[in-house]
């Protein structure tokens, strides 16, 4: 197995627990072991100390050196177009959709069942005939 | 971490209470970590009864504040020399600490002289803390982490907290087996 | 201080006397004037029906026999039930009273500006009419079941309503099949989480 993300200094990472859950931010400097030195200045997270357990690490980085101050952080951002290529991502694609399906009121939630209703009619249609 | 919280820095400055015979005793400002401010003098007075002739029901507390480190923002190598007692006698010890602050690197050397040695916060006395540059590290488990290109993967670990769920430690029992290898 | 002692009536004539001179009495009464307990019979505040239900609101049924089914909140009486309707056309919901405890109140709205609810539709209305031409006896024994008798008064209201819900109700697309489906919930459906 080959390893494709690292703890590494400008590494992008989304956060899994806790109040700043699902926001992303970028390693800044490693402390130790377990524990990393994160900044979230382009998602409103503080700079703070995190550990491994808490973070996912994703296969974007941006390139900053080591202990960067947020304004530099911000600036690798936008060089790298990092927002841009995490929206592209099927993992930030899928986070948008769970949330847009949470947000479903009754009425929508009714409306996604007669379409799924639909669609697999057709489906079942399609394989029948093949 | 004790049961009082994360470690702060103090300076708290004290002197014997002033009599007719000497007005104006010396005053002595001393660096205190302590958890907070009551523990705080009561280890100015624990310090200063050794180093003087005097103590609590003689003396007086001047002032108290609490340091707060100005650049908390980087991480720093910290070298801590401190004393402690063990069940069979009195040991110096020199330890590095990464932290962002001082008490930060303060409080990991409480908690890892408990793990490691079983010493209570009572049996530990700080000599002296300094920051340390990159090239005077000394102890190899700091050093490994003061390299330039420094990365590595997380081949195996437990995720906080799965599909929605509590984290894992948070929980007696779950129904969901924990993943524990993440790309 | 001295006092003197003026032989009045009883208590009851004491506290009189201190009604009309407004002077407090020299005598205090021995025996306590029993005064009635103030009822607290028709101070009750009104109902408060809570925010997210108002005329429009499409509300689930949670009780009764038309339980799980959608039905368009018309009016909050003034006893504080809802007055709902399916419409009756749709899904078999009578003009009916709901308590708002059993019923979970839908984001979707319907426009029932146009609903034109008569003003005798109200809580007297609904208000069960009590015979007592039949003997309880009698109707123990009569054990022939009959249908229920709708009284062309009602099946008029509930056309009037219908007539101008369904204007409505009919605009939205699906949402005459919405009204008609019934809610439920199915595996991993957390209705805690859920919005409506």
């Amino acid at each position: 197995m080959v390893f494709t993300r690292f703890v590494e200094v400008g590494r992008v990472c989304m956060i899994n627990y806790g109040k700043d859950k699902g926001k992303l931010a970028t390693i800044v400097d490693i402390v130790d072991g377990n524990k990393c030195l994160i900044d979230g200045c382009n998602t409103g997270v503080a700079r703070q100390i995190i550990t491994f357990r808490r973070i996912a690490l994703t296969d974007l980085t941006c390139e900053i050196g080591r202990g960067a101050r947020a304004a530099c952080i911000k600036a690798a951002w936008k060089k790298g177009g990092v927002a841009e290529a995490w929206a592209k991502s099927s993992w930030a694609k899928k986070l948008a959709a769970k949330a847009v399906r949470g947000n479903l009121s009754d009425f929508d939630r009714f409306k996604v069942m007669v379409a799924r209703k639909q669609k697999s009619k057709i489906v079942a249609a399609k394989v029948k005939s093949m | 971490m004790t049961v009082c919280g994360p470690m702060k820095q103090y300076q708290v400055v004290g002197r014997k209470a002033p009599t007719e015979a000497f007005p104006n005793p010396e005053a002595y400002r001393m660096i205190i970590f302590a958890p907070n401010m009551v523990i705080a003098r009561s280890k100015f007075w624990y310090f200063m009864q050794q180093f003087r002739k005097m103590k609590k029901t003689t003396g007086e507390i001047l002032d108290i504040n609490e340091i707060v480190e100005k650049n908390r923002n980087q991480v720093k190598n910290y070298g801590i020399w401190l004393r402690y007692d063990s069940r069979s006698g009195t040991h110096n010890m020199y330890r590095e600490y990464r932290d962002l602050n001082l008490c930060g690197a303060i409080t990991q050397l409480y908690d890892e002289m408990a793990g490691r040695h079983r010493t209570r916060p009572r049996s530990i006395q700080i000599i002296r803390t300094s920051t340390i540059a990159t090239a005077d590290v000394k102890r190899p488990n700091t050093l490994q982490f003061v390299g330039k290109g420094l990365k590595f993967p997380l081949p195996h670990r437990t995720d906080s907290a799965k599909r929605g769920n509590k984290a894992l430690s948070d929980q007696t029992f779950t129904v969901g087996r924990p993943t524990t290898c993440f790309r | 201080m001295t006092r003197s002692f003026v032989a009045t009536g009883g208590p009851k004539k004491a506290a009189k006397t201190v009604a009309a001179k407004g002077k407090s009495a020299r005598m205090y009464p021995a025996d306590d004037v029993a005064v009635p307990m103030k009822s607290r019979k028709g101070t009750r505040a009104p109902t408060k029906v809570r925010a997210s239900i108002t005329p429009g609101t499409v509300v689930i049924l949670l009780s009764g026999r038309f339980r799980g089914k959608r039905a368009v909140c018309l009016k909050i009486l003034d006893s504080g039930l809802l007055l709902v309707s399916g419409p009756y056309k749709v899904n078999g919901i009578p003009l009916k009273r709901v308590n708002q405890a059993y019923v979970i109140a839908t984001s979707t709205k319907v426009d029932v500006s146009g609903v034109k609810v008569p003003a005798t539709v109200n809580d007297a209305y609904f208000a069960q009419a009590t015979s007592n031409s039949v003997k309880s006896e009698d109707k123990f024994f009569d054990n022939e079941r009959k249908a229920a008798i709708v009284s062309d008064q009602r099946k008029a209201d509930q056309k009037a309503v219908d007539d101008g819900l369904m204007k409505v109700v009919t605009k939205e697309p699906m949402l005459k099949q919405y009204l008609n489906a019934k809610f439920s919930l199915t595996k991993n459906d957390r209705p805690h989480n859920m919005k409506f």
